[in-house]
């Protein structure tokens, strides 16, 4: 078992939303990643925990 | 990143504009640059950094002079004048133009050059928009903290682990390999989503979540103080730490020059001690010429007197010893000394008379006597002022050997103790144990620091799931609870991913290091990349540190190169082919390289020769004609899509025009013209 696995199993082992919003913030990480302090990005991720968990 | 072209325009040894076209093809991955001393490849080289960081390495002299000369010097005073490097690469399926320019008005005839300016646009699915911030966004395609591996002169790559740096390498690593982004989630926007949440619940009015949410964010607010507290320890300690670890190599220094400062303080006496005696050498030398000089040259006159002398008296010459007084007495008396009566005017008056003018001839004779006692002593004098001019002669040659034996060895002294601080060892030593005790104390603060968040964060969590468990009728409530869940769900998954990544990507860049070393170097030394990304060089499995040569530190630089773009090419790949979760980024990056073959010999060459077409899958080589012969140029030429040529014109009338071969043709490197310039040729098949 290689460490990419060990990662991928941690993300396997959160629930189906927290899954998602996992994979939500990492795209919105890689959005704003050249932005030092993005200012918006908080509440972007509220926004998708609040869709995910309405 | 995928290199695309290089446009330059009177920038530095180039004159007018020079266009470097770097696409190539996967099975030929390199581009060869050929260019001899001073034609402009360290110049070129720094095109591309210069593009993208704004910055020179530090080999480049006079780097305020970034317009060309000739361009600088033919402007007339208050014309603008500009240069600028613009370079044209791809990245994640988007074109990137970055041009860097300086422009000027000319109103010295030095360069007083305005701050450069920086363009940067990206061109989408047929869309061109300017980049704001277009710096940061050249940071996070390509760090500059990495920019030394991949942007690099061969024969200062030792010079790649000995700066201060694994931090920032660590850092660079990060953003590389897709880390940086879980790092940042983890340190600031999930944290700051969940204390958005937290605020929200407290406007909800009432009852338990509201008290929660109160008591989550005072913890917050203490944990954020708390970390405050230990950044600041964290700084401190560093400098502490900085400032014990330069006392003890002052102090190291100066115990080990100790011996030898004794010894210099030594010697000055000493030379003080033999000038005087140098002097007073002299003195008496001075004085002994002054006052006795003059018996030199007696020498044969005094032997001459004593002959002369002893002839006369062995020859009777000399009248006997009557004296005058004794025969004026007789005269007087009118007797003489048998009783005979010599009146005046009698004949034996006469004869007293005769006899009393030659017995002044006795004070002759006694005067000769005397004059030959004197003629001996005097050549004993002069025998005595030989012996002792010769013994002061001897004293001052020895004195004056060893003045200059002192001198040497001074100098040897001063040789050994260049570079080294000379201080006050007590002091040092003070001044050691005071910053150590900082030290200690504040590392004591940093735990202690540390213990408080972990308790701080412990209470935290149990408050979460107290808000998380509590009961709640409101449904805006229980929405709000299970938000919070979800966010805080990820951020401990995310602190749990982001441990086993680290250690991931330093095992695999280790792993990678070590093969592609032991591919080039012959000696059995393995490479280890530390846990805080620092590349150590061991003699044998983990055996001691190697003592490595220029060569060898070389060869470690192209393998941690080497390593970087391979794994950094793997994740990207991934990234396409496999869902990875989002969590893989990586990317195809180019190596550039002045001089690849920096200090090794004609062995490591080929290896690396052979070698550096599989580093990545763009490499641009610049390098001299020395450089590449044989072997070596057969291995580069098979791998290259693009050859270049700097020719250099120069305007000197006796210089030889030279050519170098490149596929079987001469092609022109060294041309004469009307001033001294380079020109960027691409070489056709």
């Amino acid at each position: 078992m290689n460490a990419q696995e060990t990662a991928k199993e941690i993300l396997n082992s959160l629930s189906p939303e927290a899954r998602e919003l996992a994979k939500r913030v990492l795209e919105l990480e890689r959005e704003y990643l050249h932005v030092q302090n993005p200012t918006r990005l908080p509440d972007r991720i509220i926004d998708a925990a609040k869709e995910l968990a309405k | 990143m995928k290199l695309l072209k290089l446009t330059i325009d009177n920038f530095r040894v180039f004159h007018g504009r020079h266009v470097l076209k770097l696409d190539v093809t996967e099975d030929k991955p390199t581009i060869l640059i050929f260019g001899m001393n001073g034609a402009g490849k360290t110049t070129l080289l720094n095109a591309f950094i210069w593009a993208l960081y704004g910055k020179f390495t530090d080999d480049v002299e006079h780097q305020e002079r970034i317009i060309n000369d000739r361009v600088w010097q033919e402007a007339s005073f208050g014309t603008t004048v500009q240069a600028g490097v613009r370079l044209e690469f791809e990245h994640e399926g988007a074109v990137f133009s970055v041009r860097r320019e300086v422009r000027a008005i000319k109103e010295t005839e030095a360069q007083k050059l305005p701050a450069p300016q920086l363009v940067v646009n990206e061109t989408r699915q047929g869309e061109s928009n300017t980049i704001t911030n277009g710096q940061d966004r050249i940071e996070k395609i390509l760090p500059e903290g990495l920019r030394r591996f991949f942007f690099f002169n061969g024969e200062r790559m030792e010079r790649m682990f000995t700066r201060d740096g694994s931090g920032e390498v660590q850092n660079a690593i990060k953003t590389l390999m897709g880390l940086e982004m879980i790092e940042r989630a983890i340190d600031d926007h999930l944290p700051a989503a969940t204390r958005k949440l937290t605020t929200a619940a407290k406007k909800l009015g009432g009852g338990r979540l509201q008290a929660l949410a109160q008591v989550q964010e005072d913890l917050e607010r203490k944990i954020a103080a708390a970390r405050d507290r230990q950044r600041k320890l964290a700084a401190d300690i560093s400098s502490y730490q900085a400032e014990v670890e330069a006392t003890n190599k002052a102090l190291l220094d100066n115990r080990e020059a100790a011996p030898l400062q004794m010894r210099r303080a030594k010697l000055a006496k000493d030379r003080e001690q033999e000038r005087l005696r140098l002097l007073e050498l002299q003195e008496r030398q001075r004085r002994a010429l002054a006052e006795r000089g003059f018996i030199a040259f007696t020498a044969g006159l005094d032997q001459t007197v004593i002959d002369l002398a002893e002839g006369m008296r062995r020859r009777q010459e000399l009248p006997a010893g009557i004296q005058r007084d004794y025969i004026n007495g007789l005269l007087d008396d009118g007797y003489c000394m048998c009783g005979t009566a010599v009146p005046p005017g009698s004949p034996a008056h006469a004869a007293l008379t005769e006899r009393l003018s030659n017995a002044g001839l006795a004070d002759v004779q006694a005067r000769w006597m005397n004059l030959r006692g004197n003629a001996a002593r005097l050549v004993d004098a002069r025998n005595a002022l030989l012996e002792e001019l010769r013994s002061i002669s001897s004293d001052l040659q020895a004195a004056g050997a060893k003045i200059d034996d002192i001198d040497a060895e001074e100098s040897d002294i001063a040789r050994q103790l260049k570079g080294v601080d000379v201080v006050d060892v007590p002091k040092l030593e003070d001044r050691r144990a005071e910053f150590d005790a900082k030290r200690v104390e504040a590392l004591g603060a940093h735990r202690d620091a540390e213990r408080e968040i972990e308790r701080l964060q412990e209470d935290l969590t149990r408050s979460r799931r107290q808000f998380r468990a509590a009961k709640v009728e409101d449904d805006e409530a229980r929405r709000l609870q299970r938000q919070m869940g979800l966010v805080e769900e990820v951020l401990d998954a995310f602190h749990r991913i982001l441990q086993v990544r680290t250690a991931e990507v330093r095992q695999e860049l280790d792993a990678k290091v070590k093969n592609v070393f032991s591919r080039i170097c012959i000696k059995p030394f393995t490479p280890e990349l530390s846990s805080r990304f620092e590349l150590k060089l061991h003699a044998n499995v983990a055996g001691p540190a190697a003592i490595r040569s220029t060569g060898e530190n070389q060869i470690l630089g192209l393998s941690f190169v080497g390593a970087v773009s391979e794994m950094a090419k793997e994740i990207h790949v991934r990234k396409r082919k496999t869902d990875g979760g989002g969590l893989d980024e990586g990317g195809i990056y180019p190596v550039v390289m002045d001089a690849p073959f920096g200090n090794l010999d004609i062995e490591y060459q080929d290896q690396v020769a052979e070698s550096v077409p599989r580093l990545t899958s763009q490499i641009v080589t610049l390098l001299s004609q020395s450089q590449a012969r044989g072997q070596v140029l057969r291995h580069l030429q098979a791998s290259a899509s693009r050859m270049y040529v700097l020719r250099s014109v120069t305007s000197k009338e006796d210089a030889k025009e030279q050519t170098i071969t490149i596929n079987n043709r001469a092609v022109p490197y060294v041309t004469r013209g009307d001033f001294e310039h380079t020109i960027l040729e691409e070489v056709t098949a």
